[in-house]
């Protein structure tokens, strides 16, 4: 399985092989896109021959050919929302009910988008609640077009912070009572993810607006869980505050990794807030290490390892 | 954890096939063995497979992408991650009190104790005057010649008293040997302090000129916490040994000091100056080699455009003496914080602590603003303090606006207060 991540200026991939039960991660590496990977290129014949080509370069540097594909992309491509039910409806009504919830909510581009619900685990409450993602049919096109000249077929397509939420339940083996968060740290824009109880809560996208403020820019729901854990973020970056209280744990990487705020995050030692090495007990056979190969440097690979968890058992 | 794929079909999705781990994809070299349901908006046609040697370019150098950030210096502070960590938890173990030591109690003489005599000499001079005035007046002795001539005498009467007096008591301060100061120090125990003597007693601490011949009674406060103020005095210099090496011309974003680790992001003139810091660190047994010196030309401050960036440890200084360490009650801490805030022009809010139970260790925090020297000089006058107080974090930041020379800098200290349970 060739696993795919994509941020707005790099792509990073890797390739996992599974051989009579062995799980080998064979290559992880990354490459420049030449045009970035943003919501406004979705129609730019660059981006899709930017795409083009380094799909094509990936398969040149594949140690084994392949062509099943696995991608992670960001959470701005994505519109995500919470949504409840009442219980005892039909599935029928159930998919019904969303779909004209999801069509409400997305307005005259519903149309133009894939739609998807997918069930959450309940909570408590009468009402059993579903995360509708939507994405343009475009995207789907360009990645289309984009994987032909390399004979790649994708059949897997993840949000990269889930993803990378699925890496750190697994390698840090986070228990199901636990309340935490994943926070990607972009050079301007932040996502958060809050998951309760083995379960996905909120996805937050936020900005610092100033040296002691934050803006919050999109939200899952009106919970107010994921702005307590930025108001928490906001508190330790401005010293105002030495840990965190919002969360049992809060796990931090970036696509970023040159970023002056990610690497000053990293000199903090606050108790509950870390960031990883998802290769650490996985080494790849060729690793990527031009940016370094300490954990602020392997973080930037969560989310691929994230793909390659889904192929891989408990206990692996 | 809900586990997405957005190529499957729209719609609600079913749960039981998401949760479903196979194989397919993980085989390249085999046929798959069952075919995963996925959406047809993206799966490529089975069109023969493309033969890489046609079309394909050939494979391209992979660029470097740009890190400016020394690798081994971030793999060094990574791995050191742990070790700060079980730095911290045997810092804040709870730890068993220990008994006091045996020596007496000894106290240093101040010179300014004996400037109630001179005050008492000279007061006695005014009343005899007035009352030799009085007598003079109601004799009729009080005309201007006769004045004249009183006051003349008068004055060379009481100058050469005072006068020999002081001399007397400078060559019995000279001659005081060291028994003599302990016996004055012990008296100056037994008397209750007030809040004004605990003021005074800040700055004579700081100021005075025969500190190294001070010496200091039994603490009041277990061995175990007295480490941890020891530690925290050595942070404190540390801070203030640091912010000493910065350009007055630079702008600091922040400087912390947590552990065993300074880290800071500093904007300079130019490399040389960047160099210049970075032999600092490197050039004395003070400090370890760093962890981070990133040094690059962002631009960001048009006037400093080289940004500094380090991770750096700090080698512990050997202990101090652990005597002479007082138990403050929390009011008589607050004036000891707040005098020595005074001492250096800082501003400063009022002492937070953070629970009323003196039996227990508290967190407490010092925040403030100040010019640069002066938050320098606040740093070094809490660091002269032998109190239950330990500096846990130094956190200085400042707002980029303006060079160091002319900025305001926010200081906040993270402390503990540690009980008397001796």
């Amino acid at each position: 399985m060739i696993c795919i991540s994509l941020s707005e200026e790099f792509v990073r991939f890797g390739q996992l092989i599974n051989t009579d039960g062995d799980y080998t991660i064979e290559i992880v590496r990354k490459r420049t896109l030449s045009t970035p990977f943003t919501p406004e290129n979705i129609t730019n014949p660059e981006l899709s021959s930017a795409l083009q080509q380094v799909f094509q370069e990936i398969r040149a540097d594949l140690p084994v050919p392949d062509r099943y594909v696995a991608l992670a992309l960001p959470a701005e491509w994505f519109d995500l929302n919470r949504q409840g039910v009442d219980s005892g409806l039909s599935r029928e009504n159930i998919e019904e009910a969303l779909n004209w919830n999801a069509k409400k909510r997305l307005g005259p581009v519903a149309d133009q988008k894939f739609i998807q619900h997918y069930l959450l685990q309940r909570q408590g409450g009468s009402d059993q609640e579903y995360l509708s993602v939507s994405y343009f049919k475009d995207l789907g096109k360009l990645f289309l077009n984009a994987a032909q000249p390399s004979g790649f077929n994708i059949h897997i397509m993840d949000v990269n912070i889930l993803s990378a939420a699925s890496a750190l339940e697994r390698l840090e083996q986070i228990g199901s009572d636990e309340k935490w968060a994943v926070w990607l740290v972009g050079e301007q824009k932040h996502s958060l993810l809050v998951i309760d109880s083995g379960e996905f809560r909120q996805l937050v996208r936020f900005e610092f607006s100033d040296p002691e403020n934050y803006s919050i820019l999109s939200s899952t729901s009106s919970d107010d869980i994921g702005e307590k854990v930025i108001a928490g973020i906001n508190g330790i970056r401005t010293f105002e505050a030495e840990g965190l209280s919002a969360v049992d744990r809060l796990y931090y990487y970036s696509h970023e990794v040159d970023s002056e705020f990610f690497n000053m995050l990293l000199t903090y030692d606050v108790e509950n807030m870390k960031t990883i090495d998802p290769f650490e007990n996985h080494k790849p056979v060729y690793s990527y290490e031009d940016d370094g190969n300490g954990v602020g440097a392997m973080c930037q690979f969560i989310d691929l390892m994230g793909l390659m968890i889904r192929k891989m058992p408990e206990g692996v | 954890m809900l586990r997405l794929n957005l190529t499957n079909k729209p719609g609600l999705q079913d749960e039981k096939e998401l949760a479903k781990i196979d194989l397919e994809g993980l085989t390249p070299g085999r046929p798959p063995e069952k075919q995963l349901e996925v959406s047809e908006t993206l799966e490529t046609p089975d069109t023969p497979a493309v033969q890489p040697e046609v079309l394909l370019p050939p494979p391209i150098e992979e660029e470097k992408p740009i890190q400016p950030i020394d690798e081994d210096l971030f793999k060094l502070a990574e791995a050191n991650l742990d070790l700060i960590e079980q730095a911290e938890q045997e810092e804040f173990a709870p730890k068993q009190p220990s008994s006091p030591p045996d020596e007496p109690e000894v106290k240093p003489v101040k010179v300014k104790q004996h400037y109630p005599f001179l005050r008492y000499g000279l007061f006695a001079a005014v009343i005899v005057v007035i009352i030799g005035g009085l007598w003079a007046y109601r004799n009729g002795l009080l005309t201007k010649e006769k004045v004249k001539e009183t006051i003349q005498v008068a004055t060379e009467t009481v100058s050469e008293t005072v006068s020999e007096q002081a001399t007397d008591l400078v060559k019995m301060t000279e001659g005081i040997p060291d028994e003599l100061g302990e016996k004055a120090g012990e008296a100056m125990r037994i008397v209750p302090e007030a809040p004004g003597q605990i003021s005074s007693r800040v700055s004579d601490v700081v100021q005075s000129a025969r500190s190294a011949r001070r010496v200091f009674g039994p603490s009041e406060i277990p061995i175990e916490y007295i480490q941890h103020v020891q530690f925290g005095h050595d942070r404190l210099q540390v801070a203030a040994e640091v912010l000493t090496q910065f350009p007055v011309a630079s702008n600091l974003q922040y400087l912390r000091v947590k552990n065993d680790k300074v880290s800071f992001i500093l904007y300079v003139k130019n490399e040389y100056e960047a160099e210049q810091i970075k032999n600092y660190f490197i050039g004395g047994n003070r400090f370890q080699t760093p962890e981070v010196f990133f040094i690059e030309r962002t631009g960001k401050i048009a006037d400093n455009p080289v940004e500094i960036m380090t991770i750096v440890r700090f080698n512990t200084l050997a202990p101090q003496d652990s005597k002479g360490y007082k138990y403050f009650s929390d009011r008589q801490l607050s004036q000891y914080i707040w005098q020595a805030g005074i001492q250096s022009k800082v501003n400063m809010d009022p002492l937070q602590i953070s629970n009323r139970d003196v039996s227990i260790i508290r967190s407490a925090q010092i925040v403030g603003n100040g010019s640069t020297a002066n938050v320098i000089q606040l740093l070094n006058e809490l660091s002269s303090i032998r109190d239950n107080m330990g500096i846990g974090v130094i956190s200085i930041t400042s707002t980029l606006y303006q060079p160091l020379a002319r900025t305001l800098l926010d200081y906040k200290l993270s402390t503990f207060i540690y009980p008397n349970n001796i």
